[in-house]
């Protein structure tokens, strides 16, 4: 059996000979953290993270935020919010709150988040990268060409990740323009694109003379993982008339080479294998650097007329016919304005490392 | 050997812009007979069935065309 009693107190608490109230007893302890902060938010630069201040012991009466870009502390940013900047692409990012009362104050780290570059968030979501290194790849590769300030001579960029003709034909550098067209019985894999030198080409959409190439201002490259010898030596192709100074692109043999719109002399010392990357750049209209992967120097060669059909990766395009196909692999191409020989440099040095990463770097 | 499927000029017409698997594209291609022809992998790869009919292709061995060197 139960019984209830309740019991009700009338009057006024009021004066010098009332009871004052119980103050709340002073905490015993410095907070003490039962669940961390927690950080959350879109994790690519230009949108804000928030921070919770987790849960505490022993009442703390106020919290202090600081985020850090690896074990660096961010300059101001000490409020409960943190608008991410391109320093942070490519970096884990935390928060740490300090917890004070009335005894002392108590830090506790959130948890990390890896930070995406815009440019390479906005590829992996289009491209569907769900691979966790690959989406790595990816933004340290775009990462590494804005800082070598090499982003702004790319036209278009292909990186050939995912493995399906789907994933492969996105531009890198903006996913809405120069798209792939593949035609023929490709092989998509993780190792890039592999065209078989029968009826295989793929169609950047891109034409020198239209397209954003002008007179001594154009790069273009290929990193093949095939060594093989050809006697076309085709990488890419394209011609619109019926002269060597607008014949293909780039294209390499023993005896010469084809670039941008030009002829040279074939590069010295040729490379010993041909699974290797190639740039060709024009930053005047009387000469060609050629870089066989980190070692580039400039040739003569006299530039021409920019085509005017589009250029197709692994073929040679004449006016209205598609010949000379490639067998090499490509796992990595871009078309882009000029660059200086070190620029060439640099940009060999980013795609080997990309290529490293992803586990299929040439020797 | 690489084996192709002959076509006819107005079939190859049909399958130019055409896909025969997502995002990728037929290529027919002339042979050294100039003749329109088709690589088999191209027909085993397609997953069409409006294309069904390039399985009834007839098949010959591929002589490429000689090209030039630039």
């Amino acid at each position: 059996m139960q019984i209830s009693i309740s019991i009700a107190v009338k009057g006024r608490n009021k004066g010098a000979g009332s009871i004052p109230p119980t103050p709340p007893p002073p905490p015993e302890e410095a907070p003490f953290n039962t669940t961390p902060p927690d950080i959350s938010g879109t994790t690519t630069v230009g949108q804000t993270l928030t921070s919770t201040t987790g849960i505490w012991l022993y009442s703390p009466v106020s919290y202090v935020y600081q985020w850090k870009r690896g074990a660096t502390n961010i300059g101001g940013a000490k409020s409960d919010s943190y608008v991410l900047v391109q320093a942070d692409a490519g970096q884990d990012i935390t928060c740490v709150v300090t917890a004070t009362n009335s005894v002392g104050s108590t830090d506790a780290q959130s948890n990390i988040l890896y930070i995406y570059d815009l440019d390479a968030q906005n590829f992996v979501t289009t491209a569907a990268i769900t691979v966790s290194n690959t989406q790595t790849a990816i933004n340290d590769l775009v990462i590494g060409l804005k800082s070598d300030s090499l982003w702004t001579s790319m036209l278009a960029v292909y990186p050939f990740v995912g493995g399906s003709a789907t994933s492969c034909k996105y531009n890198l550098k903006n996913t809405a323009t120069f798209e792939l067209v593949f035609g023929g019985t490709w092989v998509f894999s993780d190792f890039g694109i592999q065209p078989n030198g029968t009826d295989t080409y793929a169609n950047t959409n891109f034409t020198p003379s239209t397209s954003g190439w002008a007179s001594g201002n154009s790069s273009i490259s290929a990193y093949s993982r095939t060594n093989n010898v050809m006697s076309s030596g085709v990488i890419y192709g394209v011609r619109s008339g019926a002269t060597s100074t607008n014949y293909p692109v780039l294209n390499v043999s023993s005896t010469n080479s084809f670039h941008n719109s030009g002829v040279a002399n074939a590069p010295s010392p040729l490379p010993t294998s041909t699974a290797c990357n190639f740039i060709s750049s024009r930053i005047n209209t009387t000469n060609v650097i050629m870089a066989v992967n980190a070692t580039a120097a400039s040739y003569a060669s006299l530039e021409g007329t920019l085509a005017s059909v589009p250029i197709y990766l692994a073929a040679r395009r004449n006016v209205s016919v598609t010949d000379l196909y490639s067998t090499r692999q490509l796992a990595f191409a871009h078309i882009g304005t000029g660059l200086t020989t070190g620029q060439c440099t640099s940009l060999y040095n980013r795609i080997q490392a990309f290529q490293t990463t992803l586990g299929r770097a040439n020797p | 050997m690489i084996e192709v499927g002959i076509l006819t000029k107005e079939q190859k017409d049909l399958l130019v812009g055409q896909e025969f698997m997502v995002d990728v594209y037929f290529n027919p291609i002339q042979d050294v007979n100039d003749n329109w022809v088709i690589l088999n992998d191209t027909i085993e790869y397609c997953i069409y069935d409006k294309f069904n009919w390039l399985k009834d292709l007839k098949l010959i061995p591929y002589e490429p065309k000689e090209i030039l060197d630039l």
